[in-house]
Parts: structure tokens; sequence; C-alpha cells
């Protein structure tokens, strides 16, 4: 399974590549959501881990760019969130997010949670 | 949880560069409190450097960068004017912020920002402090 992972904060990066990759996933990092939409133009990734503050374009610009493409809205994104930042993730539902993971907790269990239940659906479908 | 151990040294590196940035951004900032690209910047890196140090479980300097993010989120927002001694304020805030990273790289605690954070407080006309 191929996970891309859009997200400008190097540590964030690090960590959850790294957890991703030792399961098994194979991992794709875009730094913002313009260079995230730019590979999305060149791979197609199983699943989306969005952060939603990101330069150049930000998380709420990528999903409608994702949603408006034939192509692209099948792909389920995870939106990363932090504290206080419930009204984005309500948003970012909105736009077609499937759910959201709390990064600032750094549980890489919760997220291999909502991860493997993205697979399972895949693999139904 | 996951053991923290491993990703200190990438938290304390990316928190050394945003600290960089941030000073950079308040500088430009000094001479123009209204420039809007910079202005930006400072609210992104404050968002960053918070979720890491969330993340790292280091509250008190989440709680300055959450300051720092929620004082230029007003700004952005039209709700809040930026000024000189505003700014200035942020850039003797951000001066603490990089001595509390330099903390936490010798020896893993923060120092008290509780000063900075009240006066943080008054200068945005925040209702409250958010503590991580």
């Amino acid at each position: 399974m191929h996970v891309l992972i859009m997200e400008d904060d190097v540590f964030f990066q690090k960590f959850y590549s790294s957890k991703l990759t030792e399961s098994g996933f194979q991992v794709t990092i875009a730094s913002d959501g313009q260079e995230g939409l730019e590979k999305l133009a060149k791979v197609r990734p199983d699943l989306i881990l969005l952060d939603i503050i990101m330069p150049k374009k930000d998380g709420f610009d990528v999903l409608k760019a994702i949603t408006a493409d034939k192509q692209l809205r099948s792909i389920p994104v995870l939106v990363f969130s932090t504290l206080g930042q419930e009204q984005d993730v309500q948003k970012a539902k909105a736009l077609g997010a499937y759910d959201f993971v709390n990064k600032s907790l750094l549980d890489y269990n919760v997220l291999l949670t909502k991860v493997n239940k993205v697979v399972s659906m895949i693999q139904k479908s | 949880m996951d053991d923290l151990t491993n990703y200190r040294q990438t938290y304390i590196k990316t928190a050394k560069e945003y600290a960089d940035l941030m000073a950079t951004q308040l500088s430009v900032l000094e001479i123009d409190p209204t420039n809007e690209s910079a202005i930006e910047e400072v609210y992104r890196i404050s968002h960053s450097l918070k979720s890491s140090s969330v993340a790292m479980r280091y509250s008190n300097t989440a709680s300055l960068c959450g300051i720092f993010e929620d004082i230029f989120k007003k700004i952005k927002d039209g709700t809040l004017e930026s000024s000189e001694e505003l700014i200035q304020i942020v850039k003797d805030s951000a001066d603490r912020l990089k001595k509390s990273i330099s903390h936490i790289e010798l020896d893993n605690t923060e120092i008290d920002l509780s000063s900075e954070l009240r006066k943080l407080r008054m200068i945005g006309k925040l209702e409250k402090i958010i503590e991580y």
C-alpha cells in the first residue's frame, strides 16, 4: 500500500514516514500542497495523509482539487489535526476528508488503526 | 504513546531551524509590521513548532508558540492590528523561545515562559492562554 504524506513539518514527516515504512507501507512525502498535487499527477497513492496548514497550497485547497478530479476523488484522505483545530477538521470533512488524526498525540497506534480501517475498506471494494 | 527520546534530536534540529526562521521574519516585521508574507510565515512557523512541542510534551514551549499562532491568526483575520509595539514584544518572546530550545537541548528542561505568556495575552487581546 502506498501512502502520500503532505506535511510541511520535517519532524512529523520523519516520524510518520519512518513508522509507516516500518509497518510495510510505501511512503511518498510532499512538503506543501502544491508539491502534493504535482506528485498526485504522477503517482496514484492508496491513501493520503494531509496536513491542513501548509505553505503554497493548504490542506483545504488540496481537498478541493482532489474532490474536483474524477480520478483523484476516490483516494481516501486522512487529515492531520492539532489541538484547537476542531473547526478545521469539520471543514475538511465537509470538503471530503475521510477521517482525521491528531498528530500532536504522536501515537502511531492510533494512526495505524485508522490507516488499517481505510485499507480494509479499499480491499473490500 | 511512542518513546519520545528517539525523536528528541529531530525535534531540537527542526525547532532551532524554525526559531531562526521566525527571527528572520520578525526582523522584517520590525521594519514593516504589516508585511503580509512575514505575518503568514510567522503564523505557519508558530503552528508547526507548537504542534511538535505538544507532541514532545514541552508544554511551556508549546503554549508560547500557541499564543504566537493565535496572535498572528488574529492579525491575518484583521481582528488585531500589527504594530511596532506588538512586534517588539513578540520578538523579545521569540528570543526567550530560543533560550528554551537551548535548555531542552542541554538537559531536556524548559525555562519559565509565564511572563512572556502574560505580556502576549495582553498585547494580543486574548481571552485566555491555552496550556498544553
